[in-house]
């Protein structure tokens, strides 16, 4: 039961204690127009596979376009493509 | 046959090239995902004959959603096939990302021609590609086109027979293509232009939604301009000075009356046809489907299509993501749910692009029971319309809430959590003239070609029903639920028969029985959620399956029910 409601508070995913317990900023911290570069790529191997043929992957350049209010997507640009990507999601991709 | 196989990145204008290939017309749209299921053509090269073959777009050969299953199954499938040729179409714009698949292509060990599409944007997104570099490096033919224009695509179809297994050797995947893009590309910085501040400016976190909500009243302005233009100026006069004449003559001809006469012209009303309450084939049968639900059709997908070359759904989906996600779907599913709008089949079928099988499960049924289809739309508009707004914001608030309700009790039942929203957004783009006129018109066909038969059908099945006196013994079965508990006279439940064939010709049933505000109001909601029809019914069970088609026709039934019996005791 307790286990139950920790994971509904934090979410189901395994990392994100781990992530939010160390002091690295995600590209949800990232004001609009901002720009950062990738340092990790945080999740299970189908998260990080489709990040990566989305294009984010350690090393490139990622800028933020919008974010949407009570914790709505993110809106990011890597290259040439523009990603929208769900704020949980979003606190798993590190930057430097 | 050999075959041909369209391969690449979802939204790379694969099925643009597609048509330009084969002549067959396929709907393409500016996001993801518009190609569910894979589309066949053929084409001639030389003398010989080719299956071309145009499959969903995939981001890599490990699948993610069911439409990049579809891909990679057929992918393995034909590659071990003698003379079949892959052609991988890439986004020229988007080089680094697309070639991420190409060489996983090479790895396979697929013989291949790679198209550079969209080659025309490059030059003004200040990109500059060395293609004959890349042809050197990669050891394939690579042809620039531009799919929407027609250019470059003969020159495609001439290295067809070019087309090879790569000699590009490389071990890690992106530092190979981090080197490739060094050598072969070569960036402008330049600044921002209208289009992209715009862009942005539609997914702010302030003014999205004041844009979006200007967006879609636009949009429902310009469909009721032109439904109504079309209505009150092209076919009412049509059918009042031209073929009611006839009718009426035909009329005289059978007697004015009889069996054969009510079939065909129907009932007279006051000695004159009433094309919307005659019910036979040549007056209702006709005139429902042509002069009052086409018009309608015609104007929304026209919009729709417009929506959808622009680029704007997925970013409405970026809006929209955080409410949808308490109804347990993330905001993309907006874009079945407006295709649903237009007809619940492609709607039913673009559910796909949903990656789970629980979004897939609630999105279908939140569609199915509260999203009307433009057709039945079109008849309420007409029907309902006649007492005011209040009576139509009635019916549409209710289905709304439905919809709302719906989505978040099953989001609660069910088990699981849906992921979130992960997605590209593709670019603002001018929609080109021709791709949407062709849309359209292969949009505006299909309705006639479906809806005009299943039309006729209804009205002859429903006076053969009435003339057996079926509709009378159904009607005082089901009368403690049709009038029990919603309030409807027990004629009623003809409507409900025929709403399994067409749910347009249902609502026009109604009009005869000299209900209430309320009861039209009740009815036509209930209509809309009771049960599809039956062409939508026989593409959910094949996207469902026979379980979960049986639990969501279940949630139907009672669902309307309940809402029915609320609305009968508050109307």
């Amino acid at each position: 039961m307790k286990n139950k409601l920790f994971n509904k508070m934090h979410g189901h995913h395994k990392f994100q204690h781990r992530v939010e317990q160390h002091d690295f900023k995600t590209i949800q911290e990232l004001r609009n127009g901002e720009v950062a570069k990738i340092k990790n790529v945080i999740g299970g191997r189908h998260f990080v596979n489709k990040a990566e043929s989305l294009g984010i992957r350690i090393g490139v350049q990622v800028s933020k376009i919008s974010s949407q209010m009570m914790q709505g997507p993110i809106t990011i640009k890597v290259g040439q493509t523009q990603i929208a990507i769900g704020h949980r999601m979003a606190k798993r991709i590190i930057i430097e | 046959m050999k075959k041909i196989l369209l391969v690449g990145n979802p939204n790379v204008g694969k099925s643009v090239v597609f048509s330009r290939l084969t002549g067959v017309h396929v709907v393409a749209s500016n996001y993801s995902g518009t190609t569910v299921e894979f589309t066949k053509g053929t084409m001639r090269i030389g003398l010989e004959r080719a299956e071309v073959l145009d499959i969903p777009g995939t981001y890599s050969l490990a699948p993610d959603s069911k439409a990049e299953q579809v891909a990679a199954e057929m992918i393995n499938n034909f590659k071990d096939e003698d003379g079949n040729i892959f052609v991988n179409v890439i986004d020229s714009t988007n080089l680094e990302r697309n070639l991420a698949l190409t060489m996983e292509l090479i790895k396979k060990k697929i013989p291949l021609v790679v198209c550079m599409n969209m080659w025309d944007e490059t030059k003004h997104t200040g990109i500059n590609i060395d293609a004959e570099k890349l042809e050197q490096i990669l050891g394939v033919p690579v042809v620039p086109t531009t799919g929407i224009t027609g250019e470059g695509i003969k020159h495609l179809v001439s290295h067809f027979s070019k087309a090879r297994l790569s000699s590009f050797n490389f071990k890690d995947k992106w530092k190979a293509i981090g080197k490739i893009i060094e050598d072969v590309q070569e960036l402008k910085h330049r600044h921002h232009t209208i289009g992209e501040r715009l862009g942005d400016a539609s997914i702010h976190r302030f003014w999205g939604i004041p844009i979006s909500l200007i967006i879609l009243f636009a949009a429902f302005s310009v469909i009721r301009f032109i439904g109504e233009m079309l209505i009150s100026y092209v076919l009412e006069p049509l059918f009042n000075n031209l073929w009611a004449p006839v009718v009426m003559k035909l009329s005289a001809l059978l007697g004015n009356g009889g069996v054969i006469h009510n079939v065909i012209i129907g009932k007279l009303v006051d000695g004159q046809i009433d094309f919307v309450e005659s019910l036979g084939l040549l007056t209702t049968g006709l005139f429902v489907p042509i002069a009052m639900v086409l018009p309608y059709i015609i104007g929304f997908y026209l919009v729709l299509s417009f929506l959808e070359d622009s680029g704007y759904l997925p970013r409405l989906g970026v809006l929209v993501d955080n409410m949808m996600h308490r109804l347990g779907i993330h905001g993309l599913a907006i874009v079945p749910m407006l295709l649903g709008l237009g007809c619940n089949v492609p709607g039913a079928m673009a559910a796909r692009m949903l990656e789970t099988k629980r979004e897939r499960f609630i999105a279908s049924t939140m569609m199915a029971i509260a999203v009307p289809c433009f057709a039945q739309l079109a008849m309420v508009f007409g029907l309902v319309g006649k007492h005011g707004a209040i009576a139509l914001s009635m019916v549409f608030g209710t289905l709304f809430i439905v919809w709302v309700l719906l989505g978040f009790f099953l989001n609660k039942i069910m088990k699981g959590e849906s992921p979130e929203i992960f997605v590209e957004i593709p670019p603002y783009r001018l929609p080109s003239f021709s791709v949407l006129s062709k849309k359209l018109w292969m949009r505006v066909f299909a309705f006639i070609k479906e809806a005009i038969p299943f039309m006729l059908l209804g009205v002859l099945f429903m006076n053969v029903l009435y003339a057996l006196h079926i509709i009378d013994f159904i009607g005082k079965l089901t009368e403690p639920i049709i009038t029990g508990i919603l309030g409807l006279p027990k004629e009623a439940v003809g409507a409900l028969i025929v709403g399994f064939l067409r749910k347009d010709v249902a609502i026009g049933m109604l009009s005869p029985l000299n209900m209430s505000m309320g009861q039209l109001v009740i009815a036509s909601v209930v209509l809309t959620m009771y049960f599809p029809c039956i062409a939508t019914f026989t593409v959910l069970l094949k996207e469902l399956g026979v379980k979960d088609m049986l639990k969501s026709s279940a949630i139907m039934v009672v669902a309307t029910l309940l809402v029915g019996g609320v609305m009968n005791i508050f109307l």
